[in-house]
């Protein structure tokens, strides 16, 4: 009898556990529906592609996102875009024209367009979207990119036009980057600032919209029919949420995704010798480098300090050594080849016995102790450090690094003094901020007025170099654009280093031998709208 | 009973504060914050300073906290700083994944180490012993990481029966409940072993022996009832542990779970969702232990709470 009750409290319990356990189950795997990749039309191409990625999107809002740019041009367009050499082309745009002042810009909408509920695009979404993005009240994470704006007014059903407090030649590639993307006017009222939480408060003009978003597994993205570009190549693109690099690398092996966003160098070797897979290694996503804290609490605040240590430095080797396998090379530039007035400076000179020299010269002969700051959270950093370190011992610099995670990382480079910077050097990535050397440039080498590296990092200062961006931001001439961002890029490579600039950085794929069409555009993103897969 | 459960309960609520107060204020202490982590770098001081304040962590800390402890008794755990979801939300979303992981390890483990503990206490000494102890020895000491890698290359690569990621099909949850299980198996079959052996030596074993009962009765009626409370007591504690330890299983296996969830809270920075998920997980825990109280007295009729 006793026997029997025991039994019975065991399973009870167990059901009401297992019960309990399936009731929960159901809010969580929507992924499987669609996941029935292999339904093929017409028995040539798949309808879904699967994606394999390393990381979520914070929010699809094109204002405020800082993930990454891989998703929201899927979902919006802007006014301009560029093209494949990048210039600027149209894109929501028929046509656009300026002042002679270069104060007024109006632009005309193509007619017709619609958004991917149906309504048609209008110049009213258009002032929605900047007036948002320019609210005084309410500055978002890409508002600063706008601050040459004044106003935007509607003239006609498809005529805006912008009013700007100063010319500016950075006017049209901002007006291309994704921070300018139309949204629904009709969205912004409804759900303000809650815009791109979640796949219901969304709606753009891009080849897709989102269906499905389950955060840290998936998006789902179906092919938009009201699409004014034609058709996208897959009907759904599944996006899914694969943190770890190896279950990635596996996951691509197995078959289960067709494309592997950013295998780890090793991983990476390996998967484009398997059979039926491609490695895809495309230089200038951006740059690696670490930052020099020149505020007058590092030694680093000495020119020669920092020309020494960058003279220590044996790039081609250390980028040989750690990215070699994934094809990437040293820096020629602070700037990455695809930025207007890129100037191929070479790779910065090594010379160990120059270095000493200099230190000598900064009065430290008897040796110097630095601290570095390396964050794991970047492809290699910390192997980089290591690297450092042994290269700078041999000109007598002894050098600490210390490792911190991504938010320490965030909130060091923020808008604080240099009392709470406690770090000579720090892990940096440049690049990725357009095609315009200005937004790459100015707001993080200007010198900082407030005394704060909300932007200026590591507290730089030239008055040569100040002198120049300031002119190069308002110097509508390319010609005279080009000797100005000549003279910078000399200046904050060698001559007063900004940093020790060490890997360009590539986009890294492995996708199979079945995708087709598929590669990264100017701006190193993937135009997935063009992307086929092969049953 | 119904006296203990609710005495129980209501022993949570000092607990619950406390645990409010460190939980609090320890994620404050950790270097960074959520905004600047939020904006990304070169955000700006005023899209900095506007966020903080709408966010309402300009507020002194005490402010602050009696702020999160009245919404809390109102039911409301805040919103989450990243995704702008009520944490609650973004709990119950998680929530049940974690839960049918570890109950899934935990029924798993506890039936194949039980069994596994019995036979070696059965046939303790000999090889049969022998080999139980040793692989529950190689189980416990396996780290997890490593072994959801070995699995997956077998299961998943060598022989194509498995997928990689998700847990939305049966087959997709195979191969994390192993490995979230595979610890436990261990360390179920040696606590039911030493337990099991402590019974056998008892007198009424050798009693029952020799008045001719059956070995199968003496074993798992006479013997294991005894022993199964060291066993139920260690498999509560490993269920708490096994929850919030399943992070490394959800990671390798792309599993969004409430482990994934609190571990990116805190490298975000998140505060209302790690103070949620730790509240949460906390209660969790109070909960299992207090139905293993219970399930006492349902092993061991003497055992009284009265």
């Amino acid at each position: 009898m006793k026997k029997k009750q025991i039994m019975a409290a065991f399973l009870t319990a167990a059901m009401a556990l297992t019960m309990a356990a399936c009731g929960g189950d159901s809010s969580t795997g929507s992924s499987g529906a669609a996941s029935g990749a292999a339904t093929a039309e017409g028995g040539e191409y798949k309808d879904t592609l699967v994606v394999g990625t390393y990381s979520d999107q914070d929010t699809l809002d094109p204002q405020v996102n800082v993930t990454n740019d891989k998703v929201l041009r899927l979902l919006y367009d802007g006014l301009l875009t560029h093209g494949e050499d990048g210039t600027i082309e149209a894109a929501l745009a028929e046509s656009w024209e300026h002042s002679e002042d270069y104060l007024t810009w109006t632009f005309k909408l193509k007619e017709g367009i619609k958004f991917a509920n149906g309504k048609e695009l209008t110049s009213a979404d258009v002032v929605a979207t900047f007036e948002r993005l320019i609210n005084k009240d309410h500055p978002l994470r890409y508002s600063e990119k706008v601050e040459f704006l004044d106003s935007v007014t509607a003239i006609d059903d498809y005529t805006v036009e912008f009013t700007c407090n100063t010319a500016t030649p950075i006017f049209e590639e901002t007006f291309a980057s994704q921070c300018c993307f139309i949204m629904d006017a009709d969205y912004i009222a409804e759900y303000g600032y809650d815009i791109g939480i979640d796949p219901a408060t969304i709606n753009g003009t891009g080849p897709y919209t989102v269906t499905t978003w389950n955060a840290d597994e998936v998006m789902i993205f179906e092919a938009n029919p009201n699409w004014w570009g034609g058709t996208p190549g897959c009907q759904t693109i599944e996006y899914r949420i694969i943190p770890e690099a190896s279950s990635r690398a596996m996951a691509i092996e197995t078959g289960e995704i067709d494309v592997l966003d950013r295998p780890s160098v090793e991983d990476y070797e390996r998967l484009s010798q398997t059979e039926g897979l491609v490695g895809i290694s495309e230089l200038g996503y951006g740059m690696h480098g670490f930052q020099f804290n020149c505020s007058d609490l590092s030694p680093c605040q000495d020119v020669n300090v920092r020309k020494a240590i960058s003279y220590a430095i044996d790039r081609e080797t250390m980028v040989e050594a750690l990215y070699g396998p994934i094809g990437e090379v040293p820096t020629h530039s602070p700037l990455t080849p695809n930025v207007l007035y890129y100037e191929d400076l070479g790779v910065a000179p090594y010379d160990p016995e120059k270095a000493k020299e200099l230190l000598a010269e900064a009065g430290y002969a008897d040796g110097l102790e630095i601290s570095i700051m390396t964050t794991a959270s970047y492809n290699k950093a910390v192997e980089s450090a290591e690297v450092i370190k042994q290269q700078l011992e041999a000109v007598g610099i002894t050098a600490t690094i210390e490792t911190v995670d991504s938010a320490t990382f965030q909130a060091s480079l923020n808008g604080i003094t240099p009392e709470e910077l406690p770090w000579d050097m720090f892990i940096m990535g440049f690049g990725g901020s357009g095609l315009d050397p200005d937004a790459a440039l100015r707001r993080v080498f200007e010198t900082s007025a407030d005394g704060l590296n909300t932007n200026n990092y590591g507290w730089y200062s030239n008055a040569r170099v100040d002198e120049l961006l300031e002119a190069g931001r308002v110097e509508m001439d390319p010609e005279k654009r080009a000797e100005i961002y000549k003279e910078v890029q000399q200046i904050v490579y060698l001559d007063d280093p900004v940093a020790v600039y060490t890997n360009l950085r590539s986009s890294l794929y492995v996708i199979s031998d079945k995708v087709e069409n598929f590669g990264v555009n100017v701006l190193q993103v993937v135009e997935y709208e063009n992307v086929k897969v092969k049953a | 009973m119904l006296k203990y459960i609710v005495k129980r309960l209501l022993q949570m609520i000092p607990m619950l504060l406390v645990l409010t107060l460190v939980v609090f204020f320890m994620v404050r202490l950790i270097p960074g914050d959520p905004v600047t982590m939020m904006l990304g770098q070169g955000a700006g001081k005023e899209a900095i300073a506007a966020e903080t304040a709408r966010l309402g962590l300009d507020k002194p800390l005490w402010e602050q906290y009696l702020i999160w402890m009245g919404n809390l008794f109102h039911g409301d755990f805040g919103t989450s700083i990243f995704t702008h979801k009520p944490v609650l939300y973004e709990i119950q979303n998680r929530y049940p994944t974690t839960l049918t992981l570890a109950v899934g390890a935990t029924v798993v483990s506890t039936l194949v180490g039980v069994l596994c503990g019995i036979i070696s206490a059965v046939k303790h000494g000999k090889l049969a012993d022998n080999i139980l102890m040793v692989t529950s020895l190689i189980s416990v000491s396996t780290p997890s990481f490593f072994l959801a890698m070995i699995l997956m290359l077998v299961f998943c690569l060598w022989l194509r029966l498995l997928p990689v990621s998700g847990f939305d099909t049966w087959q997709a949850m195979i191969l994390p409940i192993v490995t979230l299980g595979t610890q436990e198996v261990g360390y179920v079959t040696r606590i039911t072993r030493s337990s099991m052996l402590d019974v056998l030596g008892e007198d009424y074993i050798r009693t029952s022996r020799a008045r001719g009962v059956a070995e199968r009765v003496v074993i798992f009626s006479h013997a294991f009832k005894n022993a199964i409370i060291p066993v139920l007591t260690a498999v509560g504690m490993r269920f708490g542990s096994l929850l919030a330890g399943a992070t490394l299983a959800e990671t390798v296996f792309s599993i969004a779970g409430i482990g994934r969830l609190t571990v990116d809270a805190v490298s975000q920075r998140d505060y209302p969702l790690i103070q949620g998920c730790i509240l949460i997980l906390a209660v969790t825990f109070v909960v299992i232990n207090t139905i293993v109280d219970i399930l006492y007295t349902v092993a061991d009729p003497r055992i009284k709470f009265d």
